[in-house]
């Protein structure tokens, strides 16, 4: 009889595959962990920057009045929009803003938000998602079949189909995270030359503890604090940034061409419109870009969307209004706010 | 396709390992070798399918010369035209290797030279093209001297193209390799060594994902950057480098071997422990291991059979040409042939100061190897003339002192621990001998922290790549 697997006679036959259930059962054990981590971490007071947490922290808010609108996006979206200038207004709104949240995350997103039956939903995005294939680091699983069925090529699907694969092991969402936490405890101890000067040439003078008594609206539950700027996380779902541009916005013109709109990006924006369509009217943002200037027909972009289509990338903002290249500080996001809420006003006003 | 990439770990490595064993399982031995050739082609198509012809011809071209000369050493009773079959094969390889490799350099060495004008055309490097030009010469040469048998093409083509050394080495022999696909008990699946080869691969990995690419933001922040540089960045920087480039190519070859394990085949060590020498030529002992032993063999010892006495002073000049030849071979430019010169000129001081039996204090003796070794790496990383002059003058005519960056510092602290009091994985392959209860848990922990690390943002590639 040939020798083979079976036959060998061996007291370790069985190590090599006892191993690798080890490895797993680990892997899969601190993914049961940061499970756990985040639904003890999250109340309706208090949550982590990520899907999971603020899908929960939306649905443990007070539910006695409608929301009127949600809105969905990024960091510019948690960091940017003001609910305290919306509820002035005597809206009732839901920031829904996650950090590195894109449009491939917006099935998940949208279906979280339409469980709450709010009159709107806002989608915030910026233009160069619409010319780019709609893409996610963490793919949800809500967010897999739209994401497949608007991707036009097999590689793109592939492409999907993997990062899904790869974004049910929770701690290859979390790992970058841990390790920032781990860098910023090692700068602690760095000796610095000197404090960061102050910009004198164009910035606002007034560091972020100023900005801080001047305008937070909300209440805060976690601050954290880097070397030119403070980020805020508050009880209701929004976030703000303190601090200052330590230099001048370029200005630059960035032509798009409305006819070269990405199909799939559109497809997908569009998948997300109809299929909310019964629940919410959806309304899709197009947000202000530090240091751009952006041309395009968007009357001809508008005509691809079957959403009405605000468009803000035209607003310019003075570098006074930014706490870095991304986002603004807590002047632009009042200013922001209260731009935005003037735009949409109408619709909420109007609802039927 | 990188080895510290979830595609690999999670897909290309579980697939090719599955389909591999279970040919075996059901003694389809050559279809398990088509499948191994056929893996590894996809894993070396995967990064450019522009370098597939020149590899798959590179690979026909030098089998189909071993059998000629095969077939000439049996026929004629005298080798000269085995021989000339012989220095026809190396030419026709060497001559890619300069083509793709080395004709910008030469001829904008030429043009600074002779003065005409040249502008260097965009040549795509065939990935691996050192490493598989040297194996195959190495294999010609052991045809011609009776030390390699016949094999079939299917075998020559698995031992050239085994994805696990392919890409970055090490550097295997053709009989350290080829009689390991005959041995029938290495057609079973093996537990142990499947366990050796995770530990290996995990220890790799670690090495790579949590040590290398660490120390590499603090090495380009040093070598990439603009402006004066302060001593204590330089200096920072260039050691992060020397480390960063032992855990990043120790990591890929542990990598290699770990694999290569899980289809029970043993490759060479190629690194010890470089950075516990206390000399130049204990360095080169434990450094790329594969390539020292080529230089040596295949390099130093034709160039000193070639002079008519051999002497002292003749294979002190071997070494040097050798060591220049073998820094050429790292790049082509200036700065690998110092690098090579410089490695050169070490090893003959080391050989000059052994024969003197003069002694010199260990700790002294570990600083001036150190020291030598970490100077010479940074012609080796600097990307231009520029990076080179700005590291020097920061090392050792600084503008200002400057302040450490304690994340730095404390990663070079942890680095050196490392190196000097954790074992070498040759030394863990020797302590394992069963995988029991402690290895089970060691490498289970070691393969989920590594899985775990992967592609932190992007994976990187391994520095030896562009090689």
């Amino acid at each position: 009889m040939q020798m083979n697997f079976f036959t060998l006679n061996s007291k370790h036959k069985y190590s090599f595959l006892i191993t690798i259930v080890f490895a797993l059962g680990i892997l899969f054990a601190i993914d049961f962990w940061i499970h756990f981590y985040i639904v003890h971490k999250t109340t309706s007071v208090q949550f982590i920057d990520n899907k999971e947490s603020k899908f929960i922290h939306l649905a443990l808010q007070e539910k006695n009045t409608p929301f009127d609108a949600i809105f969905i996006g990024s960091s510019y979206t948690k960091n940017h929009i003001s609910t305290a200038t919306f509820a002035k207004r005597g809206f009732h709104v839901y920031n829904l803003g996650i950090s590195g949240r894109l449009l491939g995350d917006f099935p998940s997103m949208t279906l979280a938000a339409n469980s709450q039956h709010p009159k709107f939903i806002i989608l915030n995005i910026s233009i160069d998602e619409l010319f780019v294939p709609p893409s996610t680091k963490f793919v949800h699983l809500d967010d897999l079949g739209p994401l497949l069925a608007s991707s036009t090529d097999l590689t793109t699907k592939a492409e999907h189909l993997w990062s899904f694969m790869l974004s049910l092991h929770s701690l290859h969402y979390y790992r970058e995270a841990v390790f920032l936490q781990f860098r910023d405890v090692i700068n602690r101890f760095t000796p610095k030359i000197k404090s960061p000067p102050m910009p004198t040439n164009l910035i606002s003078k007034v560091n972020y503890s100023d900005q801080e008594q001047l305008g937070i609206d909300c209440d805060v539950f976690k601050t954290t604090i880097y070397e030119k700027m403070k980020v805020i996380t508050c009880t209701n779902g929004d976030g703000a940034q303190l601090g200052y541009l330590d230099h001048q916005s370029p200005k630059k013109a960035v032509s798009f061409d409305a006819r070269k709109v990405n199909q799939d990006a559109i497809s997908l924006l569009n998948s997300i419109i109809n299929s909310s369509k019964e629940r919410s009217q959806i309304i899709v943002v197009l947000q202000p870009i530090w240091g751009r200037i952006v041309n395009v027909d968007f009357s001809e972009l508008e005509a691809k969307i079957n959403a009405p289509l605000l468009d803000l990338t035209s607003e310019t903002f003075s570098d006074h209004d930014w706490c870095d290249e991304a986002h603004f500080n807590i002047f632009g996001r009042n200013l922001y706010s209260n731009l935005l809420a003037d735009r949409l006003t109408p619709y909420l006003r109007h609802f039927p | 396709m990188l080895f510290n990439s979830h595609l690999f770990i999670l897909l290309f490595l579980p697939i090719t390992l599955i389909g591999y064993w279970v040919l075996n399982e059901f003694h389809l031995r050559p279809l398990a070798m088509i499948w191994l050739l056929f893996s590894s082609i996809v894993f070396y198509a995967w990064w450019n399918l522009s370098y597939l012809p020149f590899f798959i011809s590179s690979i026909l071209t030098n089998y189909i010369f071993s059998k000629i000369i095969i077939n000439l050493l049996t026929r004629d009773k005298v080798a000269n035209r085995a021989r000339w079959v012989l220095g026809v094969g190396i030419s026709l390889n060497l001559i890619f290797l300069g083509y793709f490799k080395y004709s910008n350099f030469l001829l904008s060495t030429g043009s600074l030279i002779f003065g005409y004008s040249f502008t260097p055309s965009v040549l795509v490097l065939p990935l691996a093209i050192s490493f598989f030009t040297i194996q195959q010469i190495v294999f010609l040469v052991d045809t011609f001297q009776g030390l390699s048998p016949g094999v079939s093409f299917l075998k020559y083509s698995v031992y050239v193209s085994f994805f696990p050394h392919l890409i970055a080495g090490p550097i295997v022999l053709h009989n350290e390799l080829i009689p390991q696909l005959d041995r029938k008990r290495l057609q079973i699946f093996d537990s142990t060594l499947g366990v050796k080869g995770l530990l290996l691969l995990s220890i790799g990995l670690l090495k790579k994902v949590m040590i290398a690419d660490t120390l590499a933001i603090w090495a380009t922040q040093g070598f990439d950057g603009v402006g004066a540089i302060t001593f204590i960045d330089a200096w920072i920087a260039s050691i992060c480098y020397s480390l960063q480039l032992y855990f990043d190519f120790s990591g890929y070859s542990d990598m290699a071997v770990g694999i290569a394990l899980l289809f029970n085949i043993q490759l060479p060590t190629n690194f010890r422990s470089p950075y516990q020498a206390v000399n130049i030529i204990n360095f080169w002992q434990s450094w790329h291991i594969t390539l020292s032993r080529f230089i040596t063999n295949y390099l130093y010892v034709p160039i000193l059979k070639s002079f008519a006495k051999i002497d002292f002073k003749r294979s002190m000049i071997a070494t040097l040409v050798a060591m220049l030849i073998a820094g050429l071979w790292h790049g082509a430019d200036w700065r690998f042939i110092i690098f090579g010169l410089m490695h050169g000129i070490g090893l003959v001081v080391n050989h000059i100061w052994r024969k003197r039996k003069t002694p010199i204090p260990l700790v002294l003796a570990w600083l001036l190897t150190f020291f030598w070794v970490n100077l010479a790496f940074v012609f080796f990383r600097a990307p231009n003339w520029k990076s080179v002059e700005r590291m020097l003058s920061g090392m050792f005519f600084p503008d200002s002192l400057g302040l450490p960056n304690l994340q730095a510092v404390f990663m070079i602290f942890f680095t050196y621990a490392t190196v000097f009091f954790a074992p070498n994985t040759e030394k863990i392959q020797i302590r394992f001998q069963k995988p029991g209860f402690r290895w089970i848990v060691v490498t289970g922990v070691s393969l989920a922290v590594a899985v775990g690390a992967l592609e932190f943002e992007n994976a990187n590639e391994f520095l030896y790549f562009k090689f």
